[in-house]
């Protein structure tokens, strides 16, 4: 019998998340087999899975999400809502929507005598109010812990509605690695909508798999350069609609923007419909663009043409990336962001001649084995953070580094004075050839410009003592020695 | 008036935790006392004895019909002698949560006033095994600080003991719960009054008393009433009311001292196999 993938990242081996170190010791270790499961004994926040299941989905036309929570569940959806907004304004919508969000409200009685009747009425009223395509009804701890059986629910609510209703089993407490909140979405998307059954192949079509940090300038750009394929893409699943979703099993192939997004969902459209997949890098910066195009070439049989492709966007962007560097040069760098962002965006710098003296991710695992050893070859000595998050390991590490420039999730460092690109907006372009360019100037522009963040570091003082900016900033990952 | 004495019964499901408990409620009746019993099983059978009947309203069904403006009255009912009873309810078996409706449950009887200073005693009678949280909330800081397992020689009762024991063990640190003692509900086991011994005094407790069998019990269960009260000059209600006098003059209360797994067997083998054959006949 093959194995099922549980959709909780943890079960596959050597993934860790919880690691202070040194590029170089890292990757030794890894190597070596010496790097040890460790934990934090304080922490600040994680993700949880409900959101990023959601947020996967959020865009998927004539939908409507179902979490089957208590309230406080979907506080977070905010962030995720504003990215929809923007995404449908920069698509040129005109009446742009909010996501369609409904939450049970599990309250005390329906954690004693089980949450069905809000779930049914829950249900009833997302027919009532949209008359959806697609009903999603997510997990979450409440839900998982008092055992509410919501695929028999949804199996039962399936037989007397139009809709399809999709259960997802995103429990917040299955997981700290959030990515695994996209595997469980992906998983029922399998399930409910494509059911392991094969469908006429179409000859170029590419199945191409964005998260929704993904801007829609990089959504045209990831299209124009498969375009020089000569391959349509199927863009999935953001801005996506069921009939898209339905044509995954027909792509010739698959591949994704980033590095943990719908890689394990790649692999189980390998399995169940025979579609060849491209697992690279993310497309940020020459070298990484080059790689993650050459890959899905390869998938499809035209290395050749990319070759020629990539050689032809050399002659048109190095210029220009030439003159960027000579804004940028020599100027030390700290980065934070996703698993395949961050790892992209340490790529990136090396393009602008910048120097790498921290990094933050939140997962340590193969993948970031291959990046990190790219990247030693480059930058001796940086700082390594396996941190999903933790702000007060990323500012302690920041004020001790000094860098010139942060680039990532700027919130904390902001607020220290320095200069801060965001690389994880969701809005402007980053990826491919032209996106590189636009990122280049954004991140010289605000090196020469760091009035925002002095002016801002004056005024705000982050929550933390003095005291704790002399601390080991890995004082608290614990274990793993 | 002294401290209300809260005691929590507890023991493997169907040892007759429930009987006992109101039997040895009846008993304390007799003798003047003020005993409010609190069932925590969401089949609400722990009062059923006193009250002649599954008649009651449970906590949790007012709760979830009547929303948050229950009244005491609703849900306390009087029953032999004066008891007060009240079932905490529970969910339909295979949903939701027993454990949060027993914690649920409780929290609410404290809000309404349900422990009046007149009362001397209150028992929990809570159902089966410690399974999780919640039902380890009547040892929890400020409620039952006396805790008694009910027993008999057969080996799964013994097993469970000694794992509900683990669970005081964990919260006498912390909340200051004790163990009382066991109570045998005989079985007519071969040499379980022995084994009984043993078993208690490896766990750090003393067994308080041997409950003989009785068919006598299943007529007054039959008859929805406590053998107190159906048979009061029977023998058994003279055990029940024996029992009462011991509860009430128990001044040793432990911290236990749970066992390994292969102790627990060698205990069973010394006094429940080893010398008999297997000549019992069912």
């Amino acid at each position: 019998m093959i194995e099922t993938y549980s959709g909780i990242r943890e079960s596959r081996p050597n993934r860790y998340n919880d690691l202070g170190s040194t590029g170089d010791a890292a990757e030794e270790d890894f190597r070596t087999g010496c790097l040890k499961k460790a934990d934090r004994s304080f922490a600040q926040g994680l993700q949880c899975q409900q959101i990023n299941s959601m947020a996967a989905l959020m865009s998927l036309e004539d939908s409507v999400f179902i979490a089957h929570a208590p309230q406080g569940c979907v506080g977070c959806t905010s962030m995720a809502v504003d990215q929809y907004r923007v995404g449908q304004a920069h698509r040129g919508v005109k009446h742009s929507k909010n996501p369609r969000i409904i939450v049970s409200n599990l309250d005390q009685n329906n954690v004693i005598f089980g949450g069905e009747s809000k779930l049914r009425k829950a249900v009833e009223e997302a027919v009532k109010r949209y008359q959806p395509k697609l009903i999603f009804v997510l997990a979450s701890c409440a839900s998982g812990i008092i055992g509410d059986d919501i695929d028999a629910i949804v199996k039962d609510i399936q037989e007397s509605t139009q809709a399809l209703v999709i259960p997802i089993h995103c429990e917040g407490f299955k997981s700290k690695i959030c990515a695994s909140g996209f595997d469980a979405a992906f998983i029922s998307i399998n399930k409910y909508i494509l059911k392991q059954e094969k469908i006429k192949k179409q000859e170029g079509l590419i199945n191409l798999f964005a998260p929704v940090s993904i801007s829609y300038a990089d959504q045209v750009e990831m299209e124009r350069m498969l375009s020089l394929l000569d391959l349509k893409v199927n863009y999935i699943p953001f801005y996506s609609s069921l009939e898209k979703i339905k044509e995954i099993p027909s792509a010739q192939a698959s591949t994704s923007i980033c590095k943990v997004f719908a890689d394990e969902f790649m692999k189980a459209l390998y399995e169940d419909y025979d579609i060849p997949y491209s697992h690279t890098v993310m497309p940020i910066g020459v070298r990484n663009t080059d790689i993650w195009f050459r890959g899905i070439a390869s998938v499809v049989g035209k290395e050749k043409e990319a070759e020629e492709i990539i050689q032809r966007e050399h002659e048109r962007i190095l210029p220009l990336v030439e003159s960027i560097k000579n804004r940028l040069k020599g100027k030390r760098v700290f980065i934070c962001g996703g698993t395949g962002r961050s790892f992209a965006a340490a790529a990136l710098i090396d393009d602008f001649g910048m120097e790498l003296v921290g990094l933050e991710t939140p997962t340590y695992d193969e993948d970031a084995q291959a990046d990190i050893e790219y990247l030693n070859t480059i930058h001796p000595n940086f700082v390594i953070d396996i941190a999903n998050m933790q702000p007060f390991e990323q500012v302690n590490l920041v004020k001790k580094l000094k860098p010139d420039v942060f680039i990532g999730v700027p919130e904390w460092a902001a607020k220290l004075g320095i200069p801060t690109t965001h690389v994880l907006d969701m809005k402007r372009p980053t990826m491919g050839y032209d996106g590189l360019l636009f990122l280049g100037n954004k991140i010289a522009d605000q090196l020469e410009n760091p009035g925002f963040n002095i002016k801002l570091s004056q005024h705000i003082k982050l929550p933390y003592k003095d005291s704790w900016y002399e601390e080991d900033a890995f004082k608290y990952i614990i274990g793993g020695n | 008036m002294g401290e209300i004495r809260q005691i929590a019964i507890y023991g493997k499901g169907g040892i007759g935790k429930s009987t006992t408990t109101q039997n040895l409620t009846a008993g304390l009746v007799e003798l003047g006392k003020k005993v409010m019993v609190v069932g925590c099983d969401p089949k609400a059978d722990s009062t059923r004895l006193l009250l002649g009947g599954l008649a009651q309203k449970t906590v949790l069904d007012t709760l979830r019909e009547e929303g948050d403006g229950v009244k005491l009255e609703r849900i306390l009912k009087e029953g032999f002698g004066g008891t007060r009873c009240v079932e905490s309810g529970g969910p339909e078996p295979g949903v939701g949560c027993a454990g949060r409706g027993i914690i649920t449950a409780i929290g609410l009887l404290e809000n309404l006033g349900a422990y009046t200073e007149d009362l001397d005693y209150v028992f929990y009678d809570v159902l089966g095994d410690v399974v999780c949280g919640g039902f380890a909330m009547p040892m929890r800081e400020g409620k039952a600080k006396e805790i008694y397992i009910v027993a008999s020689g057969e080996m799964m009762a013994l097993y469970a003991a000694n794992n509900i024991a683990k669970g005081v063990k964990r919260f006498a640190k912390t909340g200051g719960v004790r163990l009382g003692g066991i109570i045998c509900n005989s079985r007519n086991v071969d040499r379980e009054m022995d084994l009984l011994r043993a078993f208690s005094k490896e766990l750090g407790t003393k067994l308080l008393y041997y409950v003989p069998r009785d068919n006598i019990v299943q007529h007054a269960e039959i008859n929805r009433k406590t053998v107190i009260e159906y048979r009061p000059d029977s023998k058994q209600a003279g055990e029940y009311r024996s029992l009462a006098e011991a509860v009430m003059e128990n001044k040793d209360y432990t911290i236990p001292t749970p066992m390994e797994q292969e102790r627990l067997e060698e205990i069973l083998l010394e006094f429940g196999l080893m010398n008999i054959g297997d000549d019992y006949k069912i």
